[in-house]
């Protein structure tokens, strides 16, 4: 089976239908999704902050990112069952615009910016936890993830824009 | 008022906007960054009150660290708003949703205003320890269920006929 028929297939299935045709589902769905992007960019933005140093400097690193985690990851579950239910009725057109793919690029730069982050710099968090400014390395990785999900919230937005789907840039 | 809406659609300004292949949705981008920030802002500060999150600092700490980011949002809100709104007065202005947005904005206001007020007079939330004040924790479940209401009714905007049926006068337009 080809992605084209693979898609197609997703978007006549019962719950693209669902979605689509139930009176006030999508724009429900919608809104959930809104709420998911700005639990998750938001606590996101307040750690990345605190690793540039810029903001919530009073508390330790560990503290503000344990704080904020559960929200994250809440509105990261939200984010994808609700981008699903969004992506399912339009599949076939969606999967081909350029906007939705670089959008997915940069949530997978932005997943592996985290695991970098988590796995090698904040290893030794407890040596630059209190730290204002803290390292290099983390500072980097604060500025590197704003500037990822930045991407992800415009280019997602784009998504909508059909006079803009075929060339993002055209503007330039 | 609809002729004036659409006067207003026809004006050089708002047919610039409506016409420009990247204004509307730069806009949007923008006012989703914006009201990530202040809902953020808003739901970090009322979970704080309720004493479920940012412990170990005060009441008034959290406030003071929230509450510039939320007003900086709201007036970036309000800038990338208003051309939106230019861009299709009548899809907006003639929107149920969009007024409802504009009444809930007002509590969640003046509920914001009067909070920050207490907070900066009352001595008590200058302690990391204080108690829950139950009216309080009562006043941030509400905060909370407004923003999201207003997240909500922004984007029924786009659908306000499906929403109100035909209570919506864009049902009709």
């Amino acid at each position: 089976m080809d992605f084209a028929t693979f898609f197609s297939a997703l978007e006549s299935s019962g719950l693209a239908q669902w979605v689509n045709t139930n009176g006030a589902t999508y724009p429900i769905v919608e809104s959930f999704h809104v709420i998911a992007i700005a639990l998750v960019f938001g606590t996101i933005l307040i750690v990345d902050l605190r690793m540039l140093g810029l903001a919530s400097t009073n508390r330790p690193f560990t503290r503000v990112a344990h704080d904020l985690l559960h929200l994250t990851w809440g509105g990261f579950v939200l984010a994808v069952i609700t981008g699903i239910l969004l992506f399912l009725p339009n599949a076939s057109s969606i999967y081909i615009n350029v906007n939705f793919q670089i959008k997915m690029v940069l949530l997978l730069l932005a997943g592996i910016n985290m695991f970098v982050f988590e796995l090698v710099t904040a290893r030794n968090s407890s040596v630059w936890d209190t730290s204002v400014p803290p390292p290099n390395a983390v500072r980097i990785a604060g500025l590197l993830s704003i500037c990822l999900w930045l991407g992800v919230i415009v280019f997602g937005r784009l998504i909508g824009f059909t006079s803009v789907a075929d060339d993002p840039f055209a503007f330039l | 008022m609809i002729e004036t809406l659409i006067d207003l659609s026809q004006s050089p300004l708002s047919l610039a906007m409506a016409t420009s292949p990247w204004v509307v949705p730069t806009m949007q981008s923008i006012h989703i960054v914006s009201i990530a920030v202040i809902f953020i802002s808003v739901l970090i500060t009322a979970l704080r009150v309720i004493g479920v999150s940012w412990g170990g600092v005060s009441v008034r700490t959290t406030a003071t660290r929230f509450a510039p980011w939320a007003w900086t949002a709201l007036a970036v809100l309000a800038v990338s708003g208003i051309v939106l709104i230019l861009a299709e007065p009548v899809r907006e202005l003639m929107a149920i949703s969009f007024w409802v947005k504009m009444a809930l904005l007002v509590v969640a206001i003046v509920i914001s205003v009067r909070f920050l007020r207490a907070v900066r007079s009352n001595e008590a939330f200058a302690a990391a320890d204080a108690p829950v004040d139950p009216t309080m924790r009562r006043n941030a479940i509400i905060t909370i269920a407004i923003w999201v209401a207003i997240i909500f009714m922004g984007r029924f905007i786009a659908y306000d006929p499906l929403i109100w049926g035909s209570l919506s006068p864009l049902g009709s337009v």
